[in-house]
């Protein structure tokens, strides 16, 4: 048995983190049939747990489970083929079932009518409906957003994965340092799933676990080449050789070109280098969308050329992060809101979302601070109002 | 709905403002019961869709939300979702004595020239139960195709006058006070725009029943995000990254286009501190900047590359 069997979790309270979630999950079940909305939507990145949090409350209520799977096909017909069957079972054996249906959002455009067939049989069931899902704004769930409540699960706080990975080599009698599982539940980003193959990789030697037979263990494939074809290209002498590192290199140059941007003004010495790297972006920029617009992939050695003469020559210190990765994602709920709310005026107004956004928002923002009481008749409920105070 | 704007939109066309010449053509339309494809051209807050909608309305009276349907070509991602909405609504007949439905394409200029000659053959395929009438900005953007089919009318930037008389009428309902100075304040802010207008007249109602027009023009830049000045100041300080992660951040925010912050750069560039001749050179990189965007694909490594511009031109 690996040591992710052996360990993972077989019971709720096994499970590490999201406390308060594991009971509104429990309480959704156990309550199913009194509360007003009759499915729970768990959204969360991935390895957040999702789907192990509804298998395992299963289990815990003692409650079969019916799951449908990003596999199935589910098309309208498929979804009602599927879940038909659990449906009408009911009525025979009497006792309820919990139904999961798996990463709701990666239906696909040949399961037309999925979404909209799922809303209409949650309306129906009569067992507790449990939907994963990662992003709760994504545009696809409109047709169900009303009839489910949701609930965000968050990843697994770092120590807390690392002291359970402690307790797993305790007891398999290894040693081990703890910057080297520090090392490990960072690396793999608080994936509990990932570190624990990891560890089984690492325990499979019975000696102690160190940082440098981690580190060896687990080198992520695609940061190093990404790392190491940033640091050629920026080093190279001339844009020959910096094109020649990204030609020779597994990075798609769609991948490479944010880190470019990113470090362009981190290592340029002087603002003219600043500006020359970033005008040869721009100009790597134009082709590339030349290319999406005529679909004419012969352009695209201009696109790395330019690419190549924006990068070498840069010498930088240390390579960056790209900081819009990072802040798309702290806007992501907040723009994805916005958009929603947006389209939800689009229609009265008779006004494009992005007209509305900018046109409306700033006016509504206005009319909400000078009534706190009574927002309805411009088409805002609460908490579209709580967040045009909060954001515009 | 308790937006003036939509509240007071003008159900007749003897009440739309400034566009005296469209008026009553459009007019003549539903005096015959005959339609053609129309095409309106002109900027924001024109009456376009107002004219739409009038339209509908008196051709098909209290069914007209049934015949009549309002897609939007910069929102429904691409042309097969509007084909297969415009199929929908076309096959069955109209719900009515006339007969044919009428659809509304607002930002019509924003379809590729691919899905505008897809459009143009869904428009012919349905010609006998639809009339479209498509809205856009630019008519040059439109492939001359479409633009053969349809009758074009040309709605411009409502004039002083036309815009002042139809606030006068909204604040009057409103029980406003508004003073000369505030209403030629909003005809100057709104540049024709009756939409940015009201909204503004309704904005600073919020705060008082007496609008002046120092509150107004306080409300105008406040309508427009402020941070494009700072990201400006720090650029001609010589700080790029703190600017260019600003800009990012604002135009995350507000859901900004590329193109918005150009117009708003263009604007703003000239409240700066900085000698005629800088500006001007930096007014002429935005314009290269802006047609770079057209034909690039990120316009944030285009901006990008602008404010590095602006930078080097400001200390030089």
């Amino acid at each position: 048995m690996t040591i992710l069997e052996r360990y993972s979790p077989k019971h709720l309270s096994q499970v590490l983190g999201n406390s308060s979630q594991k009971e509104r999950v429990l309480s959704f079940v156990k309550n199913h049939g009194k509360q007003k909305k009759r499915a729970l939507l768990l959204w969360g990145d991935v390895r957040t747990g999702k789907t192990l949090l509804a298998h395992l409350v299963a289990k815990e209520l003692d409650m079969p489970l019916v799951e449908i799977t990003a596999s199935d096909k589910r098309s309208k017909k498929s979804v009602n083929e599927l879940l038909f069957p659990a449906l009408t079972s009911a009525s025979i054996f009497g006792g309820k079932k919990l139904i999961l249906i798996d990463d709701i959002d990666c239906m696909s455009a040949q399961d037309r009518g999925g979404v909209t067939e799922v809303a209409k049989l949650i309306s129906q069931s009569p067992h507790p409906v449990i939907l994963t899902a990662q992003d709760y704004w994504n545009r696809k769930l409109t047709p169900l957003r009303k009839q489910v409540s949701h609930l965000e699960l968050e990843p697994i706080p770092l120590l807390e994965l690392v002291a359970y990975l402690d307790m797993i080599c305790k007891h398999e009698g290894v040693l081990a340092a703890k910057d080297a599982l520090v090392y490990l539940a960072k690396e793999r980003t608080h994936d509990v799933r990932a570190a624990l193959i990891d560890l089984d990789v690492l325990l499979q030697e019975k000696r102690p676990l160190t940082i440098e037979r981690a580190k060896l263990i687990n080198p992520r494939d695609e940061k190093t080449n990404l790392q190491n074809t940033l640091t050629l290209m920026m080093r190279a002498k001339s844009f020959e050789d910096a094109h020649h590192a990204l030609f020779n290199s597994q990075e798609s140059y769609d991948t490479v070109m944010p880190w470019i941007d990113e470090n362009i003004a981190h290592a340029a010495k002087t603002r003219r280098e600043t500006l020359n790297a970033h005008d040869y972006l721009s100009r790597a920029d134009v082709f590339r969308g030349r290319i999406l617009k005529r679909q004419y992939w012969r352009l695209l050695a201009y696109v790395t050329t330019f690419m190549a003469a924006a990068s070498y020559d840069l010498h930088p210190k240390k390579i960056e992060y790209p900081r819009k990765f990072r802040k798309l994602f702290q806007f992501k709920n907040q723009t994805a809101k916005a958009r929603a709310l947006a389209r939800k005026l689009a229609p009265i107004l008779h006004a494009s979302p992005k007209t509305v956004q900018q046109h409306y928002f700033p006016l509504l923002k206005k009319i909400v601070e000078a009534n706190k009481h009574g927002v309805s008749s411009y088409g805002l409920d609460n908490e579209d109002a709580a967040f045009l105070l909060k954001y515009y | 709905m308790d937006l003036w704007s939509e509240k007071y939109r003008p159900k007749r066309f003897q009440d739309l403002a400034g566009q005296a010449h469209v008026a009553t053509r459009l007019q003549s339309f539903i005096d015959s019961g005959t339609l053609p494809h129309l095409l309106f051209a002109g900027p924001a807050g024109t009456g376009k869709t107002t004219s739409a909608l009038i339209i509908a309305k008196s051709f098909f009276g209290d069914n007209w939300s049934k015949n009549f349907l309002e897609l939007n070509a910069s929102d429904e991602r691409g042309i097969d979702v509007i084909r297969v909405k415009v199929k929908d609504f076309a096959r069955t007949k109209a719900l009515s004595e006339v007969p044919f439905k009428v659809i509304l394409l607002d930002e019509a200029d924003n379809l590729t020239t691919d899905a505008q000659q897809a459009l143009r053959r869904t428009m012919e395929k349905y010609t006998g139960t639809c009339r479209f009438i498509l809205d856009c900005n630019y008519p040059s953007k439109i492939i001359d195709p479409i633009k053969s089919r349809c009758a074009v009318f040309s709605f411009k930037p409502v004039d002083a006058e036309s815009l002042i008389s139809a606030l006068s009428r909204v604040s009057n309902e409103e029980g406003l006070r508004v003073g000369e100075d505030a209403f030629k304040a909003l005809a100057i802010v709104s540049e024709g725009d009756l939409r940015k207008a009201t909204n503004l007249l309704q904005a600073s109602a919020t705060t008082s029943k007496n609008i002046k027009s120092d509150a107004i023009y306080t409300l105008a830049n406040y309508a427009r995000p402020s941070e494009i000045v700072t990201v400006l100041t720090l650029c001609r300080d010589g700080d790029f990254i703190r600017a260019r992660n600003m800009l990012f951040d604002v135009m995350t925010k507000y859901g900004l286009s590329g193109i918005d912050v150009a117009k708003q750069l263009q604007r703003r560039i000239l409240d700066l501190k900085l000698e005629q001749a800088k500006k001007l050179a930096i007014i002429s990189d935005i314009g290269e900047t802006e047609f770079r965007m057209v034909e690039g694909s990120d316009p944030f490594v285009q901006l990008e590359a602008l404010l590095a511009k602006i930078v080097i031109t400001a200390a030089s």
